[in-house]
């Protein structure tokens, strides 16, 4: 039997640590029995989360600026909860209807499948132009690649077909990556965009070339100045698939896009492009914000994308997974050679490793109802947070990083093959991205965009 | 209200180790190291020597006035022999050597000159990650860096800043 003693006082120095302390005092309770199980105690404490506080606010365009904690001495989770909040809050805002000017349509509220603020923001192919030319300025398109020209309108022009290698090759380490098949053979394919104001820093200080680089000549910042109304630099990373006969688009926020296969990006392949109507599946928002020189790193995907391991497989079709499939192996990258350009691709067979926690399930449910109330029928109801990574400590001054929490987090298609809990080999975005650097080879503040410059 | 070992496994923890609560045990912890060597600190020793040390540390604490302030004076009573038996002073050495090494060390002992050799086992990635050597060294685990591209041409921050104890 356990001793029964008291435990520090309360404002003492040393413990401080209710929410493990707690979990701990469970735990260890079978000490003696040598039962230790902390882990497990501490997740049961965890999920007793989200929802215990006041609902959140209502719907809207704006973007926050930054992460708002309202509790006095928040835990772990506590932040945890407000950042996944300030994930909702960011998802909602970006995805709300586009005027023709590309801002929030006034009177508009969202719900209805229509082009989104984020989709006009400006595309990483329209700030690193060939030669290093300065990209147009906010609101004038770039033509798109001559093989796309008669093809007609599009409202995104998808050109990626894998997460650029680029990212995972500056980290040093053997990564194992490649394209998304989804179960009709076709490849997934990505577009990163950027916002205004990361745009204006890239243009105003020349980092869009590698001449401008050069003669910038110090590490790259995003940071506002302290007191700023901006919103901050704003990245969005988008995986889409295109929709076909098995599926029903009805589910998925679609959009025209010209997809173009960039002959640079694998050996052998032809230039190509086509017209097609694709559904959004997976989405990144890295939001560099006042208390997060790190950025913030939210990650959503569609709801019908993969099962969890360990978890039941309960849906009757996955887009990345074939439940009737005993034989393929899970989580791995097709063969090479890679071509988008083949008619059919033995689709990949996608599970994900890190389960949501409840707290965040939670969260997800209340604004799935909450965008069903304001809009039924809504396709933004059918996605999902993954998780928000931020840093606990972000003026670590042995840890540029930041100690991120949580230490990882992968998006099931824009990090499907580098997912789990493996220091320096799983998915972590601000472990992978504090390696960024511009062609200059200073640090590029966790953008690994600026290596695109020519 | 059950004892509460985490909260003198630290406490006890930042006697052996030198550094701050902060340091070893950050209030806001999204790795928590701390609840692996526990578990490690609980499961590698004998059954109940684990619960048997951390109360030997309650009952000096409390003794102490039960503040925070004398973690190291207390645990050097401990590895004195105070109240403690040879191999709890080891066991004690064995968690200095965790916290340190991110390994749980077991000797063996024999006729040699040195005694014996140690063998160490690392706990998981995360722990070999989270070793306190690397920061005393004022560096990083080989094959695992936070730091920014180009650091090595950089001074390392302050050892206090490594510690995160005021020197």
């Amino acid at each position: 039997m356990p001793q029964t003693f008291h435990t520090f006082a309360a404002g003492a120095r040393a413990p401080a640590l209710p929410l493990l302390a707690a979990a701990l005092t469970l735990a260890l309770a079978a000490c003696g029995d040598g039962n230790v199980k902390p882990e497990a105690a501490a997740q049961a404490t965890a999920q007793q989360r989200w929802n215990d506080g006041p609902p959140p606010p209502p719907l809207s365009p704006t973007i926050p600026q930054d992460v708002s904690v309202p509790q006095a001495n928040p835990d772990l989770q506590d932040l945890q909860d407000d950042f996944d909040l300030l994930s909702w809050q960011s998802f909602v805002a970006v995805n709300w209807p586009a005027g023709p000017d590309g801002n929030p349509k006034p009177g508009a509220t969202i719900g209805p499948d229509v082009p989104t603020v984020w989709e006009n923001w400006k595309e990483s192919r329209e700030i690193f132009l060939p030669g290093g030319a300065t990209p147009p300025p906010w609101g004038q398109d770039t033509p798109p690649p001559a093989v796309c020209k008669g093809l007609g309108d599009a409202t995104l022009r998808l050109t990626q077909v894998g997460k650029t290698p680029n990212v995972l090759d500056e980290s040093g380490e053997p990564f194992e990556t490649g394209p998304l098949i989804d179960q009709n053979g076709q490849y997934v394919r990505f577009a990163i965009l950027t916002n205004r104001d990361m745009f204006d820093n890239i243009v105003a200080n020349g980092l869009y070339s590698t001449a401008g680089q050069k003669k910038f000549g110090k590490p790259a910042n995003f940071a506002l100045p302290k007191g700023s109304p901006k919103v901050g630099a704003i990245m969005i990373k988008s995986a889409w698939k295109v929709l076909g006969a098995n599926d029903n688009a009805a589910r998925f926020h679609t959009a025209k896009a010209l997809v173009y296969t960039n002959p640079d990006e694998n050996e052998g392949v032809q230039a190509a492009c086509k017209l097609q109507t694709m559904g959004l599946v997976g989405l990144h928002i890295a939001h560099k914000t006042q208390s997060a020189p790190q950025w913030v790193w939210s990650t959503f995907e569609h709801v019908d994308n993969v099962p969890t391991q360990g978890e039941p497989i309960d849906k009757p079709r996955y887009n990345f997974f074939d439940k009737n499939c005993t034989t393929c192996q899970v989580n791995q990258p097709p063969p090479r050679p890679w071509n988008p350009n083949n008619p059919h691709t033995v689709p990949t067979q996608v599970m994900r490793e890190i389960p949501l926690t409840d707290s965040t399930k939670r969260l997800n449910a209340t604004y799935q109802a909450l965008l069903q109330k304001n809009y039924p029928g809504t396709v933004w109801a059918n996605y999902e947070l993954i998780s928000t990574q931020w840093p606990t400590k972000a003026n670590n001054p042995i840890d540029p990083t930041g100690n991120p929490a949580p230490s990882f987090l992968a998006n099931a298609t824009l990090e499907t093959y580098i997912q789990g809990r493996v220091p320096q080999a799983s998915s972590s975005c601000m472990a992978c991205h504090n390696n960024a650097t511009m062609n200059s080879q200073l640090p590029s503040d966790f953008t690994y965009l600026l290596q695109r410059a020519q | 209200m059950v004892f509460d070992y985490m909260d003198y496994f630290v406490s006890m923890s930042v006697g052996l180790t030198g550094f701050a609560s902060e340091a070893i045990a950050p209030e806001i912890d999204p790795v928590g190291i701390k609840a692996v060597y526990l578990q490690a600190f609980d499961e590698k020793l004998p059954d109940g020597m684990a619960e048997q040390i951390l109360q030997r540390y309650k009952a000096l604490f409390d003794a102490a006035g039960g503040k925070p302030g004398n973690e190291e004076q207390l645990v050097g009573q401990m590895l004195a022999g105070s109240g403690t038996s040879p191999a709890q002073i080891l066991a004690m050495r064995q968690l200095i050597f965790l916290w340190y090494a991110g390994a749980w060390p077991t000797v063996q002992y024999d006729n040699s000159p040195s005694r014996g050799q140690t063998f160490s086992s690392v706990i998981s990635a995360e722990s070999y990650t989270q070793g306190l050597v690397w920061r005393v060294m004022q560096s990083h685990p080989m094959g695992s860096s936070t730091y920014n591209y180009g650091y090595w041409a950089a001074d390392p921050p302050p050892l206090s800043a490594y510690l995160e104890n005021p020197v």
